[in-house]
């Protein structure tokens, strides 16, 4: 994404006067990663890796209540009740897929979440698509230039959401691996295609066809009814209902890519849900991911037996 | 004595005029009541069916609409797109003032419709449809207000018009 376009797509949802402050720093959007606007607290930044604290007039910039509010009129369109299903999750994406999360009290009714009001935090998190990141992983994933049903295991912050995007985009697109094909992805929390009005922002391939903040078990078997994918996609799989839906998916003739919280192959058979499912050997690949020496390192590829392939 | 009579025609003909053209005043009031509610019903449709933000709620009826609503519908897409104003109240009063202060709409429904805009926006979808519904409420109790007294008005201003050529014409000879 050009560094002029990720610009105006951040710049135009801040306040008018945090957007003076960010102009007089000189930022380069391309390095920015996150800005934090927390009533009555210093504006925060997390640019080039690093937490910065810009300042205005020489002391550090205080956010106020009124900019909060402010940004929140910019972000939502002026219109706050379009964004309701959205702020229950606790944030909106913007144009250019990037992730506006929130903070202030929360309305509950019938013990859920029904909304968030006196929004006090607001966090953007600037979208960075690592396109290739998967370069290494997709031919041990690929037989005969098909994709096998496989699992990416990893731990929270270790990059398992880019590597299935970046996947799904090269089967989308096709490569000598493999023959490019029809995905259909489940993205429940916007997180894979960061979706801005049911567009993907971010590069899913040519023949991705893209569920939106849909439930994913329901979203599975909406896809195979009515897109027909030969690959299905979803992030964070761990319910009952999802593995049912997995299932379906799996009878129905369908490739399946999924995500999982773990640390290890042992940790995924001890779980119940997933201890089955590992018997039955549903599951072709699994790609266990960790951050110990950086994020994404794939730590081994095991075959449907369990056994390590890499 | 001709140029008496055709004098006097002149004037009673220009007098009728001037009231004839008063009248269909309250006809076009009427008329840009009726219309500026049917363009609410059309926000609050498309509010509850799409959910939809605002700009994109003008963006679609903007192509719908007649001029010059069809313009303030253009202008309001771009000046949310922009973020060109802090709220949406002091967004709305602008181009209801740039738009609509030449219609035929007496200034107490523009401030009513300006003090709409200091509604809108906020709040969740239900809160937004009731004041829509609201607002639509008022604005068909005022076209009904109008419409009762339309016939009547426009009779006495095709009268006035008449009668005071007549007057003037009488004190004139």
């Amino acid at each position: 994404m050009a560094e002029n376009l990720r610009r105006q797509q951040i710049i135009r949802v801040l306040p008018k006067s945090v957007q003076a402050v960010l102009e007089r720093q000189g930022i380069i959007f391309d390095k920015l990663q996150e800005i934090r606007l927390r009533t009555d607290q210093p504006l925060f930044m997390i640019y080039k890796g690093e937490e910065v604290m810009p300042k205005g007039g020489g002391k550090y910039y205080v956010v106020t209540k009124e900019e909060v509010r402010e940004a929140l009129e910019y972000i939502s369109h002026y219109s706050l009740y379009a964004y309701e299903n959205e702020m229950k999750q606790g944030f909106i994406t913007i144009e250019g897929g990037h992730r506006v999360g929130m903070t202030g009290k929360a309305m509950i009714e019938h013990e859920k979440v029904k909304n968030i009001k006196h929004v006090s935090s607001i966090n953007i998190r600037v979208s960075h698509e690592i396109t290739g990141c998967a370069d290494d992983i997709l031919p041990h994933i690929t037989l005969h230039k098909q994709v096998c049903h496989t699992l990416i295991v990893s731990p929270p912050r270790c990059g398992k959401t880019t590597l299935l995007r970046d996947l799904i985009r090269q089967i989308s697109d096709g490569n000598k691996y493999v023959r490019g094909c029809t995905v259909g992805v489940v993205d429940e929390r916007s997180e894979i295609g960061g979706c801005y009005k049911g567009v993907a922002q971010n590069q899913l391939g040519m023949r991705t066809d893209i569920l939106d903040c849909c439930p994913k078990a329901e979203g599975m078997i909406m896809l195979i009814r009515s897109m027909s994918p030969q690959v299905i996609a979803v992030d964070e799989i761990g319910t009952i209902e999802e593995i049912h839906a997995l299932e379906y998916a799996l009878h129905c003739g369908c490739k399946l890519l999924a995500t999982v919280h773990g640390t290890s192959m042992e940790e995924i058979r001890k779980k119940p849900i997933f201890e089955q499912l590992v018997k039955d050997k549903r599951f072709e690949r699994y790609v266990v991911l960790s951050n110990r020496e950086r994020i994404g390192q794939v730590e081994g590829i095991y075959d449907e037996r369990g056994s390590r392939c890499i | 004595m001709y140029l008496k009579i055709i004098g006097s025609i002149l004037i009673i003909a220009s007098t009728s005029a001037i009231g004839y053209w008063y009248s269909t005043g309250f006809q076009r009031h009427l008329n840009e009541l009726q219309y500026l509610r049917q363009m609410l019903i059309m926000i609050y449709g498309e509010i509850q069916y799409t959910q939809e933000p605002l700009g994109d709620v003008f963006s679609h009826l903007g192509r719908r609409l007649k001029s010059p609503y069809m313009e303030w519908f253009r202008y309001m897409t771009e000046a949310i797109s922009d973020r060109s104003r802090v709220s949406f109240s002091e967004l709305w009063q602008t181009s209801v003032d740039l738009h609509l202060a030449e219609r035929d709409l007496k200034p107490k429904d523009l401030e009513e419709l300006k003090d709409l805009g200091t509604q809108m926006g906020y709040l969740d979808t239900e809160t937004q449809l009731n004041v829509l519904r609201l607002y639509i409420e008022k604005l068909e109790i005022n076209i009904q207000t109008v419409r009762e007294g339309l016939a009547s008005k426009k009779r006495l201003s095709n009268c006035l018009g008449v009668m005071s050529g007549i007057f003037i014409a009488i004190i004139l000879i």
